[in-house]
């Protein structure tokens, strides 16, 4: 009986913020119609509602003592003898994160619907944020990985285009474009993984990942790979701070709530594999322990106050990590509950950086100590060494750029070299104008505009 | 701004400093003329050589002022009266100048085309059909001259036959000084873009003043050796021009070079052939905000936030930004860093310069285009812009092909010029100066009749009690209120600092503040402290707490610690964001909660004569007291007819999520709140012996006149006074009835605020309107806390009688001035003028620049700001400081220049401005509107360019509306209200006794 109420009210909670989400983009859409208080409206009602549902469900699903429940409805895509189920999995876990998700989305798009009062890009703001909710609601209660991959591209796109959200400068489609970079960079892992998990057990469920044979190592690796982008892993901290080009309150919710969060759920997710290796918790704690290094180094030069929050985050991350390697499951979903509150409450106040440090100041009647601390120990020739490294970030983002271009020069050199091959064999003729170093996008390019 | 050419590099520098933004840091945000380094110029000059120089904008565009008019708020008299006195020649006559003017102020497009004018003329029906909004004769003209399938494309092509003689009007001046978009256009790099991310990471860390845990080392050595120092070192550097860069500053370091020395050679290499002067401007202005912190810093080290700050000098900044372009155009076109030819020599030879083709810079571009192309493109361009506009310019007045082939050589000349002449930033300022008019005409016109119908023709002779307020525009409506409430008060005006300019420093705070106009220096040092202890000492809980806080940073355990306690944080949270006003009262912050139940006393009476260690005088003594008190008294005209109680009410501002807080604060306090100030004269005023000081100078203050300090917070409306344990038992009922007048009077101004505010229902209740502007100042989520001046317009110097009960909507400075106190020469008045008139016009052109062009001249939406260094605010991650006004505070202003009304006559004030050198500046090069009112003949000049010119009001026609309560003038409004009369404002008995009351 408690079951049919988890599956019922679990099946509604999930669909509320779809629904608004359709509501708000047909509305933006089809119709003219703008009002701020429609979507203060829907936003809260949805949110709301889905909360009581969520709790309800928990509720319910502790009062049948089970400790998870599957709920299947059926198949996704089906093509002949391939088919994709749509499963849900509701256990403790998933019924804490989606109530963390329907409180700060409520909270942090309450504060937003006044923060954003009279900006061009109100309604758009909204939008984003009901795909981040349901990003994350389909990321935490999917029981395979395929509806899991899903809601973690909600979330990516969702992300990149609030970090875009003042697109008519450059400077936030730039580092907007660089996010969503990063994400998609990693995101090869995830799908690696993921299609490695259906090649080898036929179906992507979570339970699946303890029948994966010989290949579970690779497919663990790669699983890690995908978890770093959104977390801020090292080497791949530096999106986190630009991405406070946003308005300060979508920064909070994704920043510093929800969105790099899904990295150590995912590694969550991922437990029955990580326990199996010990290969799997070494790497895993080991790039958490470079996390925690590079974000708290590069953390204490920051100079402004959202990138200071922002290196802060991905600290805490790293820590998550390396307790989810150690196996303290208990402590990582502590933290992460806690962290995701403390930071994004954090965020929202950052603003008030100035106004709260004077407060403070009158409460011990003497200046903050910004000074260097632990620093003044150092010999000076190694301190300013440090230092210079750390303001350049360790080059993190630079040697990440250096490997890009050394890519696109290879894969530009590939279809040059394919060109010239088959221009060779089809004997056509090379266009007389073109000099040795155009590469070959661009003889193309020359080509389609004189024929036009 | 004159234009000498100046030699030295010095010179240059000191130059533009004045040219760069004059902002303090943050926490000192005080209100000034953005175009300060201008006001030796003309104000329509100086927009445009503005214009020209920050590439911004100088008034509003046309689209706003043409919906302006659409909306009645421009009137066609308004626009008929500025073209009228242009007196403009007739060019043909088919039509007058002026319809022509007209008509092209009301109707010609726009020209900023970028592409898509053979869209624009399909989309439009152009050559179709004739427009739905032309002229009755215009539209008579075209009718007759033919069918507009036929006429329009006809004119369209005569049109075009004429762009060569008009090209010359739409030339884009794009050219530069400096390489940039050469470099950009042959290569596709962007300088500046490859260049201030690393030099704005190397600012910020330099001038940090409190954000980050490990502090840049070095910083003694000044900016220019500490980059050498820090990009000397060994790295392994991943992106070229950095390791062009670095080698740069590392050759530099070890030939020992000065900053000057590194500047004159980037510039050799450059091979400029613009000036020296401009170069070097229009780089520093290409990271103006950092250039100009750089700048304010070494200029003024004692505003910065920590009390030795890093050594900032500009030169410095210049030098390393030089460099670091040399190192990009090195990089870029692939050259050793010994090369020899300058780099305008390179692109001035581009096609032949061979080792550019194997360098990153031709792989990074994706489409080349030679230079030539591109140029001849723009040039195309210019044309058909020049043929749509001469097209619209005939076709708005109704001048059909064949009329306009008609035109004599010398007709269609002067056609071509006043085309020229009038052309869309000219066209812009006359719209301007009708915007101006509209308000000015309400205004005159309100104040004339407002004489007539005013039923109060004396204000109280002896009033129950005199409330002092600062001049702030907030202000005059809860006097109005007052007055309105209890007629047996009376207010006056004052600059919210009270005369007292002092250093002070708040209870337990480490920081001191000058609490006076930015352009005094204070030179007396007050603190406050607690009553009965002698010296001030946090509690251990406080300093405890602090303790805790300031270690929440990246640390480990600090980190773990609070964020897996993070979640006993969702309670306060979600309290504070969903019911801020209930969290405030019942969740104090921290400093409340420690202070709450402190009494303190202000230490003012000079107890020793030993300077503090940054040379200020420790407190007044009595005679320096005396003299304060007395300049004010003078000041206002209050030398006489005390009341029994006198309240010197100060202001001041609070909200949160803020760093542009102290521009709500009181600009004569230099953006801090003026409570402390209120206190201080009140204090002083009470003194037995500055009282016998103040007889002597002609000052008597009877003894049963008590004088009380107060602050009133324009966010959320509360009032409170001071030092109440001394208020004396026969001031007890008069003190009671004094709180009932404005707890009443701050809910009905809470209400008249509120209809500002569209989160507030037009129906609100004066209770609810209160509670809802309390909510404002405490609510996280709010980025318009208050208004703040938004809207000024007006600043009125003179007795209150004349303007009370006159509904102002809170637009106006009201200063207190009595002529009858005054010498002949006015030298209270040229005093009064002389202080207030750069203050509020400071407040005016703020807002005004910040409005026009909020990108240029204001920072921008408040959204993505974020805290750099405690000094300024940054867009997201990594930008140029932002300056100016955010536009959540200027989004409701009304971009006209000041009206400052005086009370006199046109020969006296003339002799007046006149004497003072800086007045006579703003007033006649324009920055500030004079005009002149006699209130005994009820007579109004207003300053035209060529001299006054009285105000006549036609009483027939203008309606001017009266009514009994302040709230029916607004009730259901949201807008901008005319002036209008209170009538409910009675006179009372002369006697004391029985009293009416309104």
């Amino acid at each position: 009986m408690w079951l049919e109420l988890v599956d019922n009210l679990i099946i509604i909670a999930s669909l509320l913020t779809p629904l608004a989400l359709l509501t708000l983009g047909a509305t933006m859409l089809l119709t003219r119609y703008r009002s701020e208080k429609l979507v203060h409206v829907l936003l809260s009602s949805t949110f709301l509602g889905s909360l009581i549902l969520v709790l309800g469900a928990g509720f319910g699903l502790f009062m049948s003592g089970e400790s998870s429940r599957l709920i299947d409805l059926g198949p996704l895509i089906q093509l002949g003898s391939y088919h994709l189920e749509l499963v849900l999995l509701v256990d403790p876990l998933s019924i804490i994160m989606l109530t963390l998700n329907f409180i700060l989305c409520g909270v942090v798009g309450y504060f937003s619907s006044k923060y954003l009062h009279r900006d061009e890009g109100y309604y758009r703001f909204f939008m984003m944020m009901l795909f981040l909710a349901t990003g994350v609601e389909l990321a935490v209660i999917a029981a395979g990985f395929d509806v899991m991959f899903i809601g973690w591209e909600l979330l990516g796109i969702s992300s990149a285009l609030l970090v875009a959200f003042f697109y008519r400068r450059q400077a936030p489609t730039q580092n907007a474009f660089w996010t969503y970079g990063i994400y998609r960079l990693t995101d090869i892992g995830l799908l690696s993984a993921i299609i490695a998990l259906h090649h080898a057990t036929d179906d992507v469920l979570m339970s699946n990942l303890g029948l994966l044979g010989s290949s579970s190592l690779v497919v663990g690796a790669l699983f890690i790979f995908g978890a770093m982008g959104k977390g801020g892993l090292f080497p791949f901290t530096g999106w986190l701070p630009r991405a406070m080009e946003g308005p300060t309150s979508s920064s909070a919710i994704f920043y510093g709530a929800l969105s790099v969060h899904m990295s150590p759920f995912l590694l969550l997710r991922l437990s029955p594999l990580i326990e199996a290796h010990k290969e799997l918790q070494i790497a895993i704690a080991a790039l958490g322990v470079l996390t925690l290094l590079h974000a708290s180094m590069v953390g204490r030069v920051q100079t402004d106050a959202k990138s200071t929050m922002a290196y802060a985050s991905a600290a805490q991350i790293g820590i998550m990590w390396v307790w989810v390697a150690l196996g303290w499951y208990e402590l990582t979903i502590i933290h992460m509950v806690g962290h995701a509150i403390a930071r994004s409450w954090q965020i929202l106040r950052a603003p008030s950086f100035i106004q709260e440090r004077r407060i403070l100041e009158r409460m011990q009647g003497a200046r903050v100590n910004h000074d260097r601390h632990v620093e003044r120990f150092m010999p000076a020739k190694l301190e300013r060494f440090l230092y210079h490294i750390a303001l350049q970030r360790w080059f993190t983002d630079d040697f990440l750029l250096v490997v890009v271009h050394t890519l696109k020069k290879g894969v530009l050199w590939i279809n040059s070299a394919d060109t010239q091959l088959f221009q060779a064999l089809t004997g056509s003729d090379k266009p007389a104008t073109s000099t040795e170093e155009e590469s070959s996008v661009e003889i193309q390019a020359k080509k389609s505009t004189s024929k036009a | 701004m004159k234009k000498q050419p100046h030699t030295s590099l010095d010179e240059i520098l000191e130059h533009a400093s004045h040219l760069l933004p004059a902002q303090m840091p943050i926490e000192r945000f005080v209100h000034h003329n953005t175009l300060h380094s201008f006001e030796s110029l003309p104000f329509d000059e100086a927009v445009l050589a503005a214009k020209d120089l920050y590439d911004a904008q100088p008034y509003m565009d046309e689209p706003f002022y043409r919906k302006a008019y659409r909306e009645g708020r421009i009137t066609r008299d308004d626009l008929m009266d500025i073209i009228k006195r242009l007196e403009l020649p007739d060019v043909t006559p088919v039509v007058s100048s002026q319809d022509i003017l007209l008509n092209w102020m009301l109707h010609l497009p726009e020209t900023d085309l970028s592409t898509g004018l053979d869209w624009l003329i399909h989309e439009r029906k152009l050559l179709c059909d004739y427009p739905q909004d032309l002229d009755r004769h215009a539209a008579e003209r075209l009718l007759e001259a033919g069918p507009s399938t036929r006429v329009l494309p006809t004119l369209w092509r005569a049109a075009g036959q004429h762009t060569e003689t008009l090209a010359h009007i739409f030339q884009e001046k794009k050219t530069s000084p400096r390489i940039h978009l050469v470099l950009r256009e042959h290569t596709g790099v962007d300088l500046d873009d490859t260049i201030h991310p690393e030099l704005i990471s190397a600012c910020a860390s330099y001038l940090d003043q409190g954000i980050s845990h490990w502090s840049a080392p070095d910083r003694e050595v000044g900016f220019f050796d500490y980059m050498l120092k820090h990009y000397s070192q060994t790295v392994i550097e991943p992106i070229h021009w950095r390791r062009t860069l670095r080698k740069l500053l590392r050759s530099y370091k070890n030939e020992n070079l000065s900053a000057e020395d590194v500047i004159e050679r980037c510039i050799d290499a450059l091979g400029l052939e613009a000036s020296r002067e401009d170069f070097i401007l229009q780089t520093l202005l290409a990271l103006r905000g950092w250039a100009g912190m750089f700048s304010m810093i070494e200029r003024r080290p004692d505003t910065a936030p920590m009390p030795s700050p890093p050594n900032a000098r500009l030169i410095d900044f210049l030098a390393i930004r030089l460099a670091m372009e040399h190192a990009v155009l090195t990089s870029t076109l692939d050259l050793d860093l010994k090369h020899t030819q300058t780099f305008s020599h390179i692109f001035n030879n581009f096609n032949n310069f061979d080792n550019f083709k194997n360098s990153e810079g031709f792989k990074k571009t994706r489409e080349i285009r030679t230079f030539e192309e591109s140029k001849k493109e723009r040039v195309e361009q210019q044309v058909s812009i020049t043929q749509w506009i001469l097209f619209h310019a005939l076709l708005y007045n109704g001048i059909d092909s064949e009329l306009f082939d008609h035109f004599t050589t010398s007709q269609r000349t002067a056609f071509f010029d006043m085309l020229a002449t009038y052309h869309e930033i000219k066209r812009r300022e006359l719209w301007q100066l009708a915007y101006e008019r509209n308000y000015r005409v309400k205004l005159l016109d309100g104040l004339l009749l407002h004489q007539k119908h005013k039923t109060s023709h004396r204000s109280p002779k002896s009033a129950e009690v005199q409330i002092v307020m600062c001049i702030d525009d907030r202000e005059e409506s809860i006097r109005r209120h007052i007055e309105e409430i209890e007629p047996r008060y009376e207010t006056l005006g004052a600059g919210g600092f009270f005369g007292v300019a002092m250093n002070f420093r708040a209870l337990h705070s480490p920081h001191t503040a000058p609490l006076c106009p930015p352009s005094v220096s204070p030179k007396h040092y007050i603190y406050e402290k607690l009553h009965g202890v002698s010296e001030a000492e946090p509690t251990a809980l406080s300093n405890l707490y602090g303790q805790v806080h300031t270690r929440q940073g990246t640390t480990f355990s600090s980190g773990v610690l609070t964020s897996i306690m993070g979640v006993h944080k969702i309670l306060p949270m979600m309290t504070r964001i969903l019911a801020p006003r209930t969290h405030a009262k019942m969740f104090a912050t921290p400093d409340k909660e420690v202070f709450s139940h402190t009494k303190t006393k202000l230490v003012i009476l000079r107890e020793t004569d030993e300077l503090t260690p940054e040379g200020w005088h420790q407190g007044y003594t009595y005679e320096e007291m005396s003299e304060v008190i007395r300049l004010l008294l003078e000041d206002m005209g209050l030398v006489s007819n005390f009341a029994p109680l006198v309240a010197m009410v100060g202001h001041g501002s609070t909200s949160v999520n803020n760093p542009h807080g102290a521009g709500y604060g009181c600009g004569a306090c230099g953006g801090g709140h003026g409570g402390p100030n209120g206190r201080a004269f009140a204090w002083m005023a009470n003194q037995k012996e500055v009282r016998k000081l103040l007889k002597e100078k002609g000052i008597t203050i009877p003894e049963t006149t008590y004088f009380v300090g107060g602050y009133h917070n324009t966010t959320n409306n509360d009032v409170s006074f001071y030092d109440l344990d001394e208020l004396p038992e026969s001031q007890h009922e008069r003190f009671a009835h004094l709180n009932e007048v404005l707890l009443k009077a701050r809910q009905l101004d809470a209400h008249e605020r509120c209809r500002r505010f569209n989160s507030a229902p037009l129906d609100i209740t004066p209770e609810e309107a209160l509670n809802h502007v309390e909510e404002r100042s405490e609510d996280l989520a709010q980025p318009r806390p208050e208004y703040g001046h938004t809207a000024n317009a007006l600043c009125v110097v003179g007795e209150r009688e004349w303007s009370r009960g006159l509904f102002l909507d809170r637009r106006a400075f009201l200063v207190s001035y009595s002529p009858d106190v005054d010498d002949a020469q006015g030298s209270i008045l040229k005093r009064l003028l002389g202080s207030m008139g750069p203050v509020g016009a400071g407040i005016n052109l703020e807002y005004y620049f910040s409005l026009v062009d909020n990108t240029r001249y204001g920072s921008g939406s408040k959204l993505p700001h974020n805290v750099s260094g405690m000094v300024g605010v940054m867009n997201g991650h990594r930008s140029d400081l932002r300056t100016g006004l955010p536009f959540q505070m200027v989004e409701l202003h009304e971009p006209i220049r000041l009206i400052v009304l005086i009370e006199g006559t046109p020969e006296q004030v003339t002799r007046i401005v006149d004497s003072h050198p800086g007045l006579s500046t703003l007033v006649y090069n324009r920055w500030i509107l004079a005009a002149v009112y006699d209130p005994k003949e009820n007579r109004a000049w207003f300053l035209e360019p060529h001299g006054f010119e009285e105000h006549i009001v036609d009483e027939q026609t203008t309606h001017h509306r009266v009514f009994t309560k302040s709230a029916d003038i607004y009730t259901g409004r949201r807008d901008l209200i005319q002036p209008a009369t209170l009538s409910s404002l009675k006179h009372t008995h002369q006697k004391g006794g029985a009293h009416h009351v309104a």
